[in-house]
């Protein structure tokens, strides 16, 4: 019986060690409460009624950026709402059940547009007609990035910022090889392989934590081999995912995969942040990634390796010359049908719809907030440096892309649910376990379970 | 019923009440949600018989998944087993700092898993920035990559970090068993001529059976229920080599919002702890028989 004990006693302070090691981040979590609370608490000493949104568990000088350009100038803007924010690492799966059980927050931040359409169909979110119109929100915000936030032509949720998978480049590395900024798809195939017998990475990207990221390549080749015209087809079912052009994008990024464009054996090896430092460090000309990709590198580089970092959009496959972009929202923001001030959260939606908010973001948080505003081009430029600046003016090209209508769709804001986490099994075709063909033809499934279940987002006509 | 007994009821009402809410009815909940197409958040539930099971079935990914756990299941009734009771054998009868030593080989099994995957993932198995690497530098005329990403070996590469996590909890179990173990068996034994083995077979092992086994169902049970080093090494990935039934419920549930498909993979899962349920409880009686 001693020895059941001891070995009980055993049991008992090894569990205590493990709330040693677990301790810093319940601290943190308590502290992040606390916050919140002691917020909530001076929201109602002040007589302002409470406004809530939960964010991803951004960095401190995210937060930095968030609390003074959204909380304290919304907070300032006016005298009747107060905006709390709650971040949370878990936000998806901790929104996803909050609103399952008739919860959540005010404001609800959601992963894109086709994030919103199943919620909507449900009631769980707010119809934003009458605020689109006392706001004016459809003159502001560019026209396709308007109407992917529509189901049955109402406006369910506004889009957070703009992004576009692309290639971002090393000015540094391609100077002293002598390569000038391709601007045909030979031309960037062509450095990629004198890079690789140069011992350099011939692009970079990485998968590491994160298997999704596989879909970033998916709509980057359906952008720019498959074309707008096929993917409006496809998207809204006139025509089917396994089609031969859909099929040679698919074979197109295959090649991509196996010729080692996308970082070779360590696409599986490296994150976002490893990556971003590689180029940074330039051991490669290229990465391939999403606008967000500029926060990244703030985050790893220095403000000098900053300076050496340009973005441009994959050189058409057939070609043509335009600078053609993938609709993209990196997120969305929407109001919970719950919200007791629904007024006042349009308010903050509206905030957010601004050229200053974008503007004041942008200055400390590059990659995340250049929101989709039809002025956002009217923004002056000479205010930002460096990564900051070749942010805003990737922003403003792409802004002038949408609106001409030269885009085809980012498969994280325009692909439903399902159709989604089947684009993501394109290892299955790298690895040799499926065909192209069997790939799309789970594509093909997973999209007609979609349409059935009426969660394919309302898909913006491209000019063609 | 007694009169004298129905006042036990009462005292056991909070138990039963306690258990229905957090157990019973969630169960029920889940069985329920199995037939039907609910996606987390609406309002009705529609009932669709066997639909999810059926498309279960069909889908190839979910006989990868089931295979995955079957592997897990053998890897961890073996590895951690023999490793565990090897070691709590090396310390019966080491007096001296034998705390010291169980302490210092619980340190991975309490490290958060968090902790444990991150540690693996990039300093042991990452040829960019760790062990790997530091061997590829040698230029021993091979270059390693890492194991995640292969067919062949990214499971056993996961299921491996779990086993390092895992191991020394079984070797305190078997050590506690072990040392209950009457010395004057052992003694007479020895006085027998008996060797270590045979004093382990014929002595300790009879002896600390119940344990074995209580351990072994508890092993098939957490085998299926496998996900946390999964999930934070590879999600299952690349190519769905490393899905295992969890992984597979989780991406139903949260990335494509299918909870009553989740439910009916949560439920095979189920199925196959009952089993081992079933078959403890069997032998149990069988034990208590002899």
């Amino acid at each position: 019986m001693k020895k059941t004990k001891k070995a009980l006693a055993m049991l008992m302070a090894a569990a205590m060690a493990a709330t040693v090691f677990t301790g810093c981040g319940k601290e943190e979590e308590q502290k992040g409460s606390q916050e919140s609370a002691s917020s909530k608490e001076e929201g109602d000493s002040s007589g302002k009624k409470e406004l809530s949104m939960w964010f991803w568990g951004a960095s401190d000088y995210q937060r930095e950026a968030m609390d003074k350009y959204l909380i304290q100038a919304f907070n300032e803007s006016q005298d009747e709402y107060e905006l709390t924010v709650e971040y949370r690492a878990s936000v998806d799966n901790d929104i996803a059940v909050a609103l399952s059980g008739g919860e959540g927050p005010d404001i609800v931040y959601g992963s894109g547009p086709a994030f919103v359409a199943g919620y909507a169909a449900e009631g769980l979110f707010l119809n934003l007609d009458k605020y689109s119109e006392q706001y004016g929100w459809k003159e502001r915000v560019l026209d396709p990035c308007y109407e992917i936030c529509t189901i049955d032509g109402s406006l369910y949720s506004i889009p957070g910022a703009l992004t576009s998978t692309g290639v971002f480049y090393n000015k540094k590395v391609l100077e002293d090889n002598g390569w000038e900024v391709p601007a045909t798809y030979e031309q960037l195939v062509d450095i990629m392989e004198q890079a690789k017998e140069k011992g350099l990475y011939a692009g970079l990207t990485g998968a590491k934590d994160w298997r999704y990221t596989n879909e970033m390549y998916v709509g980057m080749m359906l952008t720019h081999v498959a074309g707008p015209e096929v993917m409006y087809k496809v998207l809204t079912g006139e025509q089917k995912w396994n089609s031969p052009e859909v099929a040679e994008a698919m074979n197109v990024l295959v090649d991509w995969y196996k010729n080692g464009y996308l970082a070779g054996d360590d696409y599986w090896n490296f994150d976002f942040n490893e990556a971003a430092m590689m180029l940074a460090n330039e051991q490669s000309p290229f990465f391939y990634g999403a606008l967000n990709v500029f926060q990244f590198i703030k985050n790893i580089a220095t403000e000098e390796q900053c300076d050496n970092i340009g973005f441009f959009p994959l050189p058409n496959y057939d070609g043509s010359t335009d600078h053609r972009a993938s609709l993209g929202s990196i997120c969305s923001f929407s109001i919970n049908s719950q919200c007791k001030n629904p007024d006042g959260a349009a308010m903050v939606l509206d905030y957010m719809l601004t050229s200053d908010f974008s503007a004041g973001m942008s200055s400390q948080w590059p990659g995340y907030w250049g929101m989709p505003l039809k002025d956002l081009t009217q923004i002056d430029m000479e205010q930002y440096q460096g990564i900051y600046k070749e942010y805003m003016k990737t922003c403003t090209d792409i802004v002038k892309s949408l609106d001409e209508g030269d885009f085809a769709y980012g498969a994280a804001t325009c692909f439903p649910a399902s159709t989604y986490e089947a684009c993501i099994d394109i290892d299955t075709v790298w690895f040799g376990e499926a065909t192209v063909e069997e790939y799309l033809d789970n594509m093909d499934k997973a999209f007609a379970e979609d349409v059935e279940k009426k969660s394919v987002a309302t898909i913006p006509k491209p000019a063609f | 019923m007694k009169k004298k007994d129905s006042k036990y009821i009462l005292f056991m009402l909070p138990a039963i009440l306690i258990s229905a809410s957090v157990v019973v009815l969630p169960g029920i909940n889940t069985i329920y949600s199995s037939f039907t197409d609910w996606n987390g958040f609406a309002a009705k539930k529609n009932f669709i018989g066997l639909a999810n099971y059926i498309s279960l079935f069909q889908d190839k990914y979910f006989w990868i998944a089931l295979k995955n756990n079957l592997i897990w299941m053998a890897l961890f009734l073996t590895v951690p087993v023999v490793i565990g009771m090897g070691v709590a054998l090396l310390l019966l009868n080491r007096k001296k700092g034998r705390n010291m030593l169980q302490m210092i080989m619980l340190i991975p099994y309490v490290l958060a898993p968090v902790v444990t995957a991150m540690i693996w993932k990039n300093i042991i198995y990452s040829p960019t920035s760790g062990l790997l690497q530091f061997i590829n530098q040698m230029d021993l005329g091979f270059v390693l990559k890492t194991p995640l990403t292969s067919k062949n070996f990214g499971l056993i590469a996961v299921a491996a970090v779990d086993i390092w996590h895992f191991w020394s909890y079984l070797m305190i179990i078997y050590l506690a068993s072990l040392r209950q173990v009457s010395e004057d068996q052992v003694e007479a034994a020895k006085l027998d001529g008996a060797n270590a083995f045979q004093r382990f077979r014929y002595v300790y092992y009879p002896n600390i059976r119940p344990t074995v086994r209580l351990m072994q169902i508890m092993i098939v049970i957490f085998s299926f229920l496998a996900f946390d080093y999964v999930q934070l090494m590879t999600q299952g990935g690349p190519a769905h080599y490393t899905e295992v039934l969890s992984t597979l419920a989780y991406s139903a549930a949260f990335s494509e919002r299918k909870i009553g498909m989740a439910s009916s993979i949560s439920i095979v899962m189920s199925f196959f702890g009952l089993i081992a349920s079933v078959v403890y409880m069997k032998l149990s009686r069988g034990e208590e028989r002899d």
